[in-house]
C-alpha cells in the first residue's frame, strides 16, 4: 500500500502513543472496570436468584451509571488537545512545520492516531462483550449481541463527533484551554442558541410558539443534550449513528482545509485566523445579549427592564470576547466595535418588534388551510400525537373560519408580555396548510377569556374531542381487557371478552361525543388495558346511554358501578386538622357524637353523592369531612369539602 | 543555493519584512545581523518553510520550500531555543530524525558522539541550555543537510562550546560544501566565521558584503600636510572624514595601490593607510547612508 506509507510515519506515532496513548489506555481500563465488572457482578446477583431475576437495564450505557457519558465527552475532547497540543506552543509549532512533511501529512497523522485511539479501547470492550456473551454463563439474560453492536457505534459515533469538534477548535485556537472550553461551548451551542432565541423572541413575537419547537427538536440539535436516548432503548437509532459519522467527517474536513491556511504564529493567540477575531466577538456578544434576555425572562422583567438588562449583558459579553481574543484585561479603551454592534442589534431589535415578516399577524386565509386545530392540552396533545399518530382536526370551511375568528380574537386580546405570567393557561392554534406548511401560534389565556372560548364552543365540538381524546385514537382491537372500578374497590368488574370489549368502547365513543346538560359526579370509571400502549381511563358517566345500556342488557351494570342503590348514608364530620389521614374509626373516637350529622334519606344521600365532587377542598381550606357509607361495608367513602357544603346540608 | 526575491511578510497589520533579496552561493557561511525585532528570526522562519511568506519568492537550489517535502529534507533550521519531545532521549530524538531526513547517517551520528561527549540515553530535558544547544547541532549534523540555518546560535554560551560549534560547522562546510545561514545580533562573533554578511534593519536590508572584498575595500587613511591641504579622494568614494589637529582622517573605498599612488601624487607631510576592522567598516558604511551603527547592531 503505497499511499499508506507516503504519509504515516512510524516515529511520529511513537510520539503520539507517548503523549497521548495513556488516555486510550485509560479508557479502556475505565470501560472494563465501568462496563465488563459491572455485568459480571448483574451475572452473578442473576444467579442468586434466577426466578426472581429481571433485567434492570435496557441499554449497555447504564453500567457504570454516569461516569460513561462523562468519559465520551471528556475523552476526545483531551485527546484532541493532546494532539493538537503543538499548535499551541511556539516552539513545538516551529520544530513540527520545520520538518520535512506537508500539513497534509501531519493533519492526517494526528487525526488517525485520535481514532485508532478512540476506536480502540470502545472495540476491544465491544469484543469482550461478545466474548462473554458466548463464553459466560446468562449472560445473555443480560444483555443481547444488537445491544452490544448498538453500544459499539453510538459510543463511537458520539466520541468522534466531539473529538472532531476538539480538533476543529484546536485549530481555530493557539491556546489549549481555550480549545478545551469552546469545545464544550460549541457542542452544546446549537441546541443553548436555539433554545436562548426562541426565549428572546418571544419578547418581541406575540404567538410565538417557542414551546412547541423546543420540545419537539431542541434536544436533537446538541450531542449533549441527546445523550438522554442513550438510556432507552427505542430511542437509540441508527440514522442518528450515520448522521453522527458524516457530521464528523464534515467537521474534520473543514478542520484540515482551516489547518492548511493556518499560520504558524497563531500559537498561543487564543484565536488563530485575523478574519476570526471579529466574528468571534460580534458572535459571542450576541450570544451574551441573548443570556441576558432570557434572564429577563427568568425573573419577569418589565419592558424597561429588559432593554437595561440587554444593554448590561451585552457589554459584559463584549467585554469577555475582547478579553479573550487579546489575552489582557486592559482592554476597555475599545470602544468603536461595540457601537457597530449596538447600532446592529438596534435595527435588529426594531425589525424583529416591527414584525417586518408578518409573523405576529399572519392568519392563513380560509382557502389555504386544509386542517386547523384548537388545542388546551398542549404537552399531552404532542405526546398523543406522537405515541399514536395524528387525528385530523378542523376541515369544513365553516369550522376552520372558526378557528381563525378564535385567532384573531386571541390576537387582539394579547399582550407582549402574556407569556412571562405563568398563572396563564396555553393554548395553541395549529393550521395545516396546502402547500403542507404547518403554522402554528401559542397564547396565553386568562381565566375571564376562557369564558368566551367556552362561548365559542368549540371544545364540544365532536371533532375536538376526537382529536383530544385518547379513546378515539387507540384500536379497539388492540385491547386487552376493560376493568370498570367504583368505591375504592367497592365494585370491580374485568371484561375480557373480546365482542364486548369492543361494543363497550364503541358505546362509549359515542356517548363521549354527546353535551350534556347536568353533568354529575359517579365515582366510577374504567381503565381499558392496551398492551405495549398506555393503558386509558374513562370517568364514567350516568349519562353515558349508550353504555347504560349495554351493561343494563348483559346485566352488568349493577356489577360495574355504583348506583343510588348501593348508597346506605351520610355522616358529616368536622374536619380534623391533625389527621395526616382519613381515617373513619379515629374519626368516630375523636369526635363526640352530637358534633355529627347523619343523613339517611335517600334521596339527599344520592344529591350529596352526585354532587360532592364540586365542593371538595383541600384539607388546609376544607371545614367538613364527609363519609359516604355504602350498603354492606363499613369502610366509608371519605371527601374533605369546603365550608360551601353547608348549602346542601340546608336543602 | 538560498534565493530570495522581493519577499514580504506582516503579522496582522505590521510589516516585519519588506521588499527583502537575498542570494547566498553554495558552501558559503551567511552572517544575518540585526538588531532584536528587526525581523531576523522571521525571516529565517520563512526560508525554513515554516511561515509562509505574504509576498515574493525562497528558492533552495532552484525549489520553493513551504509545504515542499524535497526541499524541506534538505534543509534544517536550529531555532535560538532548542525544541525536544518531552522525555526523549537523545537516541529516540535521533530514532525520529532518521526517519524525517533520508540523508540522517547512523555513521556520522556515532563519529559526533565522541565530539560530544554526551549520555545518548539520557533524557534531553535534563541536559543544561548549552548541552541542548549542541545536541540539537549533533542530531543536525548527522542529518546531513544541504543547508543548515541557526537563529542566534552562540546566545549564551561558553566561549569553548562557541569555538567547537564553530569548528563543527566550519567542518562541514569544507568537506559537504554545505550552506550555512547565521543570525546574530554581535558582529564580531561572527566576523572570524562568515563570508558574507546582510544587517537587517526594521524588515529591509541595509547592506549585504562579501567579507574579503569588503576588507580589502574599505582603508583608513591618515595625512598630514606643510601647507594647505590639497582636493583629495575626489575619485574616490569616501564613507568618512575627520580632521584631528593638522592630520586628516579619511575612510576611502577602493584599491589599495590606487590610494597609495594618489596619496604620492598629493605630496603629503605623512601618510599612513591602516587596515580596518569589520565593525569599523560597518560604522562608516552605516554612517554613509545615514545610519546610525549603535542603532542598528548592538
Amino acid at each position: 500500500m503505497r499511499w499508506n506509507t507516503s504519509w504515516s510515519k512510524k516515529e511520529l506515532f511513537k510520539q503520539n502513543f507517548r503523549q497521548a496513548g495513556w488516555l486510550s489506555v485509560g479508557y479502556t481500563i475505565a470501560l472494563l472496570l465501568l462496563l465488563i465488572m459491572s455485568i459480571f457482578s448483574e451475572i452473578n446477583r442473576m444467579k442468586e436468584s434466577v426466578s426472581m431475576y429481571q433485567t434492570s437495564f435496557d441499554t449497555l450505557f447504564y453500567y457504570g451509571g454516569f461516569i460513561q457519558v462523562i468519559l465520551l465527552l471528556g475523552v476526545p475532547t483531551l485527546t484532541g488537545m493532546v494532539l493538537l497540543r503543538f499548535l499551541h506552543k511556539q516552539d513545538a509549532s516551529d520544530f513540527i512545520h520545520g520538518l520535512p512533511m506537508t500539513r497534509k501529512m501531519i493533519y492526517l497523522n494526528q487525526i488517525s492516531f485520535g481514532f485508532i485511539a478512540l476506536i480502540l479501547p470502545i472495540l476491544i470492550n465491544g469484543l469482550i462483550l461478545m466474548f462473554i456473551y458466548y463464553s459466560v454463563d446468562g449472560a445473555p439474560l443480560i444483555y443481547t449481541l444488537p445491544e452490544v453492536s448498538q453500544w459499539v457505534f453510538h459510543s463511537l459515533s458520539i466520541a468522534l463527533l466531539v473529538y472532531a469538534v476538539s480538533i476543529l477548535i484546536g485549530i481555530l485556537t493557539g491556546v489549549t484551554l481555550i480549545q478545551l472550553i469552546f469545545t464544550m461551548i460549541l457542542l452544546f451551542l446549537p441546541a443553548g442558541f436555539v433554545f436562548l432565541l426562541f426565549y428572546n423572541l418571544n419578547f418581541a413575537l406575540i404567538g410565538l410558539s417557542s414551546n412547541y419547537w423546543l420540545e419537539q427538536y431542541i434536544h436533537h440539535l446538541s450531542p449533549i443534550t441527546d445523550m438522554e436516548r442513550l438510556y432507552t432503548a427505542q430511542a437509540l437509532s441508527w440514522s442518528k449513528v450515520w448522521i453522527y459519522f458524516f457530521v464528523t467527517f464534515v467537521i474534520l474536513s473543514i478542520s484540515y482545509f482551516l489547518y492548511k491556511r493556518r499560520p504558524v504564529e497563531a500559537a498561543t493567540q487564543a484565536i488563530s485566523f485575523t478574519l476570526l477575531k471579529p466574528i468571534f466577538i460580534y458572535s459571542f456578544t450576541f450570544c451574551f445579549t441573548l443570556v441576558g434576555g432570557f434572564y429577563s425572562f427568568v425573573f419577569r422583567h418589565n419592558m424597561l427592564l429588559i432593554i437595561v438588562t440587554y444593554l448590561i449583558f451585552s457589554i459584559i459579553g463584549y467585554y469577555i470576547s475582547q478579553m479573550i481574543v487579546e489575552k489582557s484585561w486592559r482592554v476597555f479603551t475599545k470602544i468603536k466595535p461595540y457601537t457597530y454592534f449596538f447600532a446592529g442589534m438596534l435595527i435588529f431589535g426594531v425589525l424583529v418588534s416591527l414584525d417586518v415578516t408578518g409573523y405576529v399577524n399572519r392568519i392563513p386565509d380560509t382557502d389555504e388551510i386544509t386542517q386547523a386545530y384548537f388545542i388546551d392540552d398542549i404537552y399531552t396533545f404532542n405526546s398523543r400525537q406522537d405515541y399514536y399518530g395524528v387525528k385530523s382536526g378542523f376541515t369544513e370551511d365553516e369550522n376552520i373560519d372558526r378557528i381563525r375568528e378564535l385567532h384573531q380574537q386571541l390576537l387582539d386580546e394579547a399582550s407582549r408580555d402574556d407569556f412571562m405570567n405563568n398563572a396563564y393557561q396555553r393554548v395553541r392554534i395549529q393550521y395545516e396548510l396546502t402547500n403542507g406548511n404547518r403554522i402554528t401560534r401559542e397564547y396565553y389565556v386568562q381565566e375571564e377569556q376562557m369564558n368566551w372560548l367556552r362561548d365559542l364552543s368549540i371544545k364540544e365540538s365532536s371533532t375536538y374531542i376526537r382529536y383530544t381524546d385518547s379513546l378515539y385514537y387507540i384500536n379497539e382491537r388492540k385491547a386487552q381487557k376493560i376493568i370498570f372500578s367504583g368505591g375504592n374497590g367497592y365494585k370491580e368488574l374485568a371484561i375480557t371478552n373480546r365482542d364486548e370489549i369492543v361494543k363497550i368502547i364503541e358505546a362509549l365513543r359515542e356517548d363521549r361525543l354527546q353535551v350534556y346538560e347536568n353533568e354529575t359526579y359517579t365515582h366510577n370509571y374504567l381503565e381499558i388495558i392496551m398492551p405495549g400502549e398506555s393503558d386509558v381511563y374513562v370517568d364514567l358517566s350516568f349519562n353515558y346511554a349508550n353504555l347504560i345500556e349495554y351493561l343494563e342488557s348483559h346485566e352488568l351494570l349493577d356489577e360495574a358501578m355504583i348506583g343510588p342503590d348501593d348508597l346506605a348514608r351520610v355522616e358529616v364530620f368536622p374536619i380534623l386538622e391533625d389527621l395526616y389521614y382519613y381515617d373513619y374509626n379515629e374519626y368516630q373516637q375523636k369526635t363526640e357524637p352530637e358534633q355529627i350529622i347523619t343523613v339517611d334519606d335517600s334521596e339527599q344521600v344520592t344529591t350529596i353523592f352526585e354532587h360532592i365532587g364540586q365542593y371538595e377542598a383541600y384539607e388546609e381550606e376544607a371545614d367538613y369531612m364527609v363519609m359516604v357509607f355504602l350498603k354492606q361495608r363499613h369502610e366509608p367513602l371519605m371527601y374533605s369539602v369546603g365550608r360551601s357544603f353547608e348549602d346542601v346540608l340546608t336543602r | 543555493m538560498i534565493k530570495i526575491e522581493a519577499l514580504s511578510k506582516s503579522f496582522e497589520k505590521e510589516s516585519v519584512l519588506s521588499e527583502v533579496k537575498l542570494n547566498v552561493r553554495q558552501g558559503s557561511i551567511y552572517g544575518l545581523l540585526g538588531s532584536n525585532g528587526a525581523g531576523k528570526t522571521t525571516l529565517l522562519k520563512i526560508i525554513a518553510g515554516i511561515i509562509k511568506a505574504d509576498k515574493g519568492n525562497v528558492l533552495i537550489a532552484g525549489s520553493e520550500v513551504f509545504e515542499q517535502v524535497s526541499s524541506k529534507q534538505r534543509l534544517i533550521f536550529i531555532p535560538d531555543r532548542s525544541f525536544f519531545f518531552q522525555h526523549y532521549t537523545i537516541k529516540q530524538m535521533a530514532d525520529f530524525y532518521k526517519e524525517q531526513y533520508p540523508t540522517f547517517s547512523e555513521r556520522r551520528f556515532l563519529e559526533l558522539k565522541d565530539v560530544f561527549n554526551l549520555d545518548m540515553k539520557k533524557k534531553v530535558h535534563q541536559f543544561s541550555k548549552g548541552m541542548q544547544r549542541q545536541v540539537t547541532l549533533w542530531l543536525s549534523l548527522a542529518a546531513q543537510p544541504d543547508v543548515l540555518i541557526l537563529d542566534e546560535p552562540f546566545d549564551g554560551l561558553d566561549a569553548v562550546v562557541r569555538k567547537k560549534i564553530k569548528n563543527l560547522i566550519v567542518s562541514d562546510v569544507a568537506e559537504r560544501e554545505m550552506t550555512v545561514m547565521i543570525s546574530s545580533h554581535n558582529l564580531r562573533e561572527v566576523e572570524d566565521l562568515c563570508d558574507a554578511v546582510g544587517i537587517l534593519h526594521k524588515g529591509e536590508f541595509v547592506t549585504q558584503r562579501d567579507l574579503d572584498d569588503l576588507k580589502s575595500d574599505v582603508h583608513k587613511v591618515q595625512v598630514a600636510f606643510r601647507e594647505t591641504k590639497p582636493q583629495l579622494f575626489s575619485d574616490f568614494t569616501v564613507l568618512h572624514k575627520e580632521k584631528r589637529g593638522s592630520v586628516h582622517l579619511y575612510i576611502v573605498k577602493g584599491n589599495l595601490m590606487d590610494i597609495e599612488s594618489h596619496l604620492a601624487t598629493n605630496n603629503p607631510l605623512l601618510s599612513d593607510v591602516l587596515p580596518l576592522t569589520l565593525e569599523e567598516i560597518f560604522i562608516y558604511e552605516m554612517e554613509g547612508i545615514g545610519y546610525a551603527m549603535e542603532h542598528i547592531l548592538e
